[in-house]
């Protein structure tokens, strides 16, 4: 089908703005009479707060207010999945993590509020610390809150032990999974005011301007009326800005001065207490025929949820859904489960328990496949999904063509053969790895995802808005929704303005999370643009005399077809359409038939040299193929897929947010590397395959975590290929892969042993 | 973060020794502040007057003398790394410095800068070390000349009081392959661009008849600062330039060499051994560009 927009690249308007920093943040605004906000940090990593003093800060001139708990009016808590998180930790509480808040200040400069964090005092009494979560458990351990469990997921189908049995082969394996940071560009950074109206006001980055208005009318103890969200320009959140940052304390500050107040996150800051990727272990055990059928898997997972739960209940539901990859295994058993401990909070990162499931399953074939002497892409294929099997979970039901072997043999054609090293003590690798990731369709409730709601106005001088709730935070929604009108509308791109996250503007419509925002929202705005195109209709086909699906658009002008001649402006319908009482402003609330999760597919072929003498590795390759459905606008999928490729690389090569007894190591982007443009690996592609999603806007699926899930254990399997280490823990560091070949010998048979969770799943504590 | 007082921008070294001179020890040197802004920003840096010496035009050239190198005090990193000259002439400063940080940290940072931050593994300051550069100091008092390996009390601590003088030029005999002299730089990094080293080794050596005459070695970060094995350099003299040979000094060199384990930088027992790597791999490589292979 001939399409105006849909399908072609159209660069986003705020491109250049963007790239050449002109673009405005939080951080970058100043509001007259603002006041500038700090916040006094634990620097205990658990302990009980005996006392608060912070009554010399108050007396430094300038200060304006110093708040701890006691001055919050409503309920001190927050949290997304439970309510476990204090918004400033009070007096005979406790702190469970370094960096937790005690007190904010307002003052009239910043350096007047850091002055004033000097002169508060906390008296603490310390308590044992719990850092290792394998230990979590144990009654003799420390207890960080009331329950030791967060989350747990269980599922099995068949009989896994009969299954092990009666195996030709059986495999054991354990992988390590390292904590990762988002390390987006913008800090955490607001400002909140009073508006003329009385309306407590917040502009700070969030995933949902939504979940900010209820935690602040909450803790604040005011009608969520009173509150007004808006998330404006984002510089990153990869998932890492779901929580509540400077929200509360910000707007608790507001409340108490009546003046703006700004609060940014230091990198330092933003490191200590930003969310981070669950780091964790899973331990497989396959069986397989000799011929390489995969004929039972059991899976025990075990996910570092960290001090608060935060998202960790969805991160362990997701991850036992990813558990079993995009194989078809009759016998299964998965039992997982999130704990607390006194380290880093864990929150979403892009794939939300996915990547670190599909890493683990992804190496256990490859180990499994050379155990049984068979090619590492064979076994991939003749186990993998084929329409109509059941998946691996009970959250997914295969209700389109499975394009996974289509995303193997491109992936593979991308590829091609493979290098040659380039010179002595260099070993070249290819590694393969497949997902069948999922998305959020906004079907019935789950993890408390709801519909989405957009509504199209269009205006008297022929320009149409878009609103809708979800939050531009990088991925190109904004472009695409006003591509998807512009299409419906039969419009030039400029006259569609798209208006984004503002909770007293935009419709509600469910968080930027879980790969949802294109096939929700776009579905919600292609709705609500057909409606109003419809209703426009009803009065133009007065007009003309028409039956009215004779009625044509034709950018910006409006016809009874066959009679151009007569085209009437748009501009001049919607002005007659407005004086003669039709309602211009079309509102649509999608809510997705399916009572699942949205699925795909995708795979990626990595080719690495490994220095045999440094460790070091250079990814001369790193292609992947992803069925997206339908691409509404293919620069924006390909540069998602490049970007969430990269990233994945970072995990596997050198991002690692190691802490000690609670305390994280790396303090700052320079003690915590990421990759530069320098590391992109030298020869990258990209395949897509275009298999439309029925359901989805013009057969879109979901893809801005997807591309996180495969380039990690791609490139793992080929320095596996490359050296013939283990790799049960990563990122692949020089240092790492020089001492596991080293190793080598010793390290042959990764030690894996079964741990006793897997007999006796405790009870479930949500 | 803590703010100076005044900033000054002389037009000339004896403006800057004035100012310096008149605010005694109040005031200090700032070449592009790479180094210095970020201690104001964590408090710990305290001065009110800072002299701005990047204005200053003869602290800002590089001069290709008959047989040696006068580089001002106020060059950058940038302007190493992209000259021609010294990519002819002394080429292990051009590896060297094109590795220092990212393009704006080297558009601003100097080299000046990188010996008085007294890093031991700073990019810049182990091939001057390998290229043995002699350091012109100019105070109140006048100039003075000095090796660059005395320049260093320890970690971070520099020799060079930059409250009260400042580096003028630094100066070093050029490489000349005509002379069957070479130069080579080789580092170990997390990643490819904007990271500390977990090793950096820098050579300068001369051969006559596939037999070293004699050689310079520099290591960073396995001392206090930047690392020359002299016993093992008199050592070499005479030996041939084989790879034999080579692995043997190596090794030695590797044994010699104390680094510190790091959580961040990696393990001793590992940089020890990539000292053996890098300085095998560096002393081949000058070798080889003493060739009429290009390396």
């Amino acid at each position: 089908m001939e399409t105006r927009y849909i399908g072609k690249n159209v660069d986003r308007p705020d491109a250049i703005d963007s790239a050449t920093g002109k673009l405005m943040f939080c951080a970058e605004k100043r509001f007259p009479d603002m006041l500038y906000a700090k916040t006094f940090r634990s620097t205990q990593t658990h302990a009980e707060v005996l006392e608060i003093d912070v009554s010399k800060a108050a007396q430094l001139e300038g200060v304006v207010a110093v708040a701890t708990a006691e001055d919050l009016p409503g309920v001190n808590i927050h949290g997304i999945h439970a309510l476990d998180q204090p918004v400033l930790v009070p007096v005979g509480g406790k702190v469970r993590l370094p960096g937790e808040p005690i007190a904010v200040v307002a003052a009239e400069s910043i350096e007047i509020a850091e002055k004033a964090l000097e002169l508060i005092e906390v008296k603490y009494k310390p308590l044992e610390v719990l850092s290792d979560p394998e230990l979590a458990c144990l009654e003799s351990s420390p207890q960080v809150h009331d329950k030791r469990i967060v989350r747990e997921y269980e599922y099995s189908i068949g009989d896994v032990e009969r299954a092990f049995s009666e195996a030709d082969v059986v495999l054991e394996y354990t992988q390590h999974l390292s904590r990762q940071e988002h390390a987006y560009i913008e800090t955490e950074a607001g400002i909140s005011f009073y508006d003329s109206d009385g309306i407590l006001t917040l502009f700070a980055p969030a995933q949902e301007p939504f979940n900010t208005r209820q935690q602040v009318a909450r803790a604040l103890a005011i009608p969520e009326s009173k509150v007004r969200a808006k998330v404006p320009n984002l510089g990153g959140s990869f998932g890492g800005k779901q929580s509540m940052t400077v929200q509360i304390h910000t707007a608790l500050l507001t409340y108490m001065t009546k003046r703006p107040v700004q609060m940014i996150w230091t990198r330092e800051e933003s490191m200590l207490f930003s969310t981070k990727r669950h780091p964790g272990r899973f331990y497989y055990k396959i069986g397989a025929t000799k011929e390489g059928m995969i004929t039972s898997m059991l899976v025990d997972f075990l996910l570092d949820a960290g001090a608060y739960a935060d998202q960790t209940p969805g991160v362990v539901v997701s991850a036992g859904a990813t558990a079993i990859g995009p194989y078809f295994v009759p016998n299964i058993k998965v039992y997982g489960k999130g704990v607390y401990t006194n380290n880093p909070i864990s929150g979403a990162f892009r794939g939300y328990g996915g990547p670190q499931a599909t890493i683990s399953v992804e190496r256990a074939i490859d180990l499994l496949a050379d155990k049984l002497g068979i090619d590492r892409v064979e076994i991939r294929r003749k186990n993998g999904l084929k329409t109509g099997d059941k998946p691996g979970n009970a959250v997914m039901v295969l209700d389109s063509r499975v394009t996974l072997n289509d995303t193997i043999e491109q992936a593979l054609a991308m590829a091609g053969p493979k290098p040659m090293p380039s010179g002595k003590n260099k070993k070249v690798g290819r590694g393969i790895a497949c997902c069948m990731p999922q998305f959020d369709v906004s079907a019935k409730p789950y993890n408390g995802l709801t519909g989405a709601g957009a509504e199209v106005e269009l205006l008297v001088d022929g320009s149409v808005q878009v609103r809708t709730g979800v939050v531009e935070m990088g991925s190109g929604i904004k472009v695409a929704l006003a591509m998807i009108a512009a299409e419906e509308l039969v419009l030039d791109m400029n006259k569609v303005d798209v208006v984004l996250s503002d909770s007293m503007l935009t419709p509600k419509a469910g968080p930027t999370v879980a790969s949802r925002a294109m096939y929700c929202c776009g579905n919600a705005v292609k709705a609500a643009a057909i409606q109003l195109k419809d209703r426009v209709n009803i009065k133009a086909a007065e007009i003309f005399q028409v039956p009215k699906d004779l009625i044509i658009w034709d950018n910006g002008k409006v016809y009874a077809q066959g009679k151009e001649d007569q085209a009437m402006k748009l501009s001049e319908l919607a002005r007659l359409c407005y004086v003669s009482g039709t309602n211009l402003v079309s509102s649509i609330f999608f809510v997705g038939t399916h009572a699942h999760l949205g699925h795909s597919f995708c795979t990626a072929v990595a080719d690495v040299e490994v220095d045999e003498e440094t460790g070091e590795v250079e990814v001369l390759f790193l292609g992947t193929s992803h069925d997206v459905g339908k691409m509404i606008n293919p620069i924006g999928v390909k540069s998602q897929i490049l970007g969430g490729g990269v990233q994945g690389m970072g995990w596997a090569l050198m991002e690692d947010m190691k802490s000690e007894n609670g305390q994280i190591i790396p303090k700052n982007l320079h003690e915590y590397p990421i990759p530069t443009a320098n590391d992109i690996p030298k020869r990258t592609e990209i395949g897509i395959i275009e298999d439309p999603y029925p359901t989805g806007p013009y057969g879109a699926k979901g893809i801005g975590e997807h591309t996180n899930y495969t380039s990690t254990p791609a490139i793992l399997n080929a320095i596996a290929d490359a050296v013939q280490i283990s790799l049960d823990k990563f990122p692949a560091t020089p240092e790492t892969v020089w001492r596991a070949m080293k190793n080598r010998q010793s390290d042959a048979k990764p030690l894996a042993t079964c741990p006793s969770s897997v007999l006796e799943p405790s009870t479930v504590t949500v | 973060m803590r703010r100076w007082e005044q900033y000054f921008t002389p037009q000339s070294l004896e403006e800057a020794i004035f100012l310096l001179d008149k605010y005694k020890g109040a005031g200090k040197i700032i070449g592009g502040g790479t180094d210095l802004i970020p201690q104001f920003r964590d408090n710990k840096e305290e001065s009110k007057y800072l002299v701005d010496v990047t204005q200053i035009p003869e602290m800002k050239e590089i001069s290709l003398l008959e047989d040696s190198f006068v580089i001002g005090g106020a060059v950058t990193h940038a302007q190493l790394a992209g000259s021609q000259d010294v990519y002819n002439y002394a080429q292990v400063l051009a590896e060297a410095t094109v590795c220092v940080g990212s393009p704006q940290i080297r558009n601003m940072g100097t080299i000046s800068g990188n010996i008085v931050n007294a890093q031991p593994a700073a990019d810049g300051a182990i091939a001057l070390t390998a290229l043995d550069a002699q350091v012109h100091i100019t105070s109140a008092d006048g100039e003075k000349v000095v090796p660059i390996t005395e320049l260093y009390r320890g970690v971070g601590k520099s020799k060079v009081d930059s409250t009260i003088e400042v580096i003028s030029k630094i100066e070093f005999k050029k490489i000349d392959k005509v002379q069957n002299v070479s130069s080579a730089f080789e580092r170990l990094a997390s990643r490819k661009a904007l990271a500390l080293p977990m090793v950096n080794v820098a050579v300068c050596l001369k051969t006559t008849g596939g037999q070293f005459d004699w050689a310079r070695i520099a290591i960073g970060p396995v001392a206090q600062m930047p690392f020359r094995p002299f016993l093992i350099e008199d050592e070499l003299r005479g030996m041939p330039t084989d790879e034999e040979s080579i692995r043997i000094i190596a090794e030695e060199v590797s044994q010699l060499v104390q680094p510190r384990s790091s959580k961040l930088r990696g393990s001793a027992d590992y940089r020890k051994e990539m000292v053996k790597v890098l300085v095998g791999r560096a002393l081949m490589k000058a070798i080889a560009r003493l060739g009429s292979e290009p390396y």
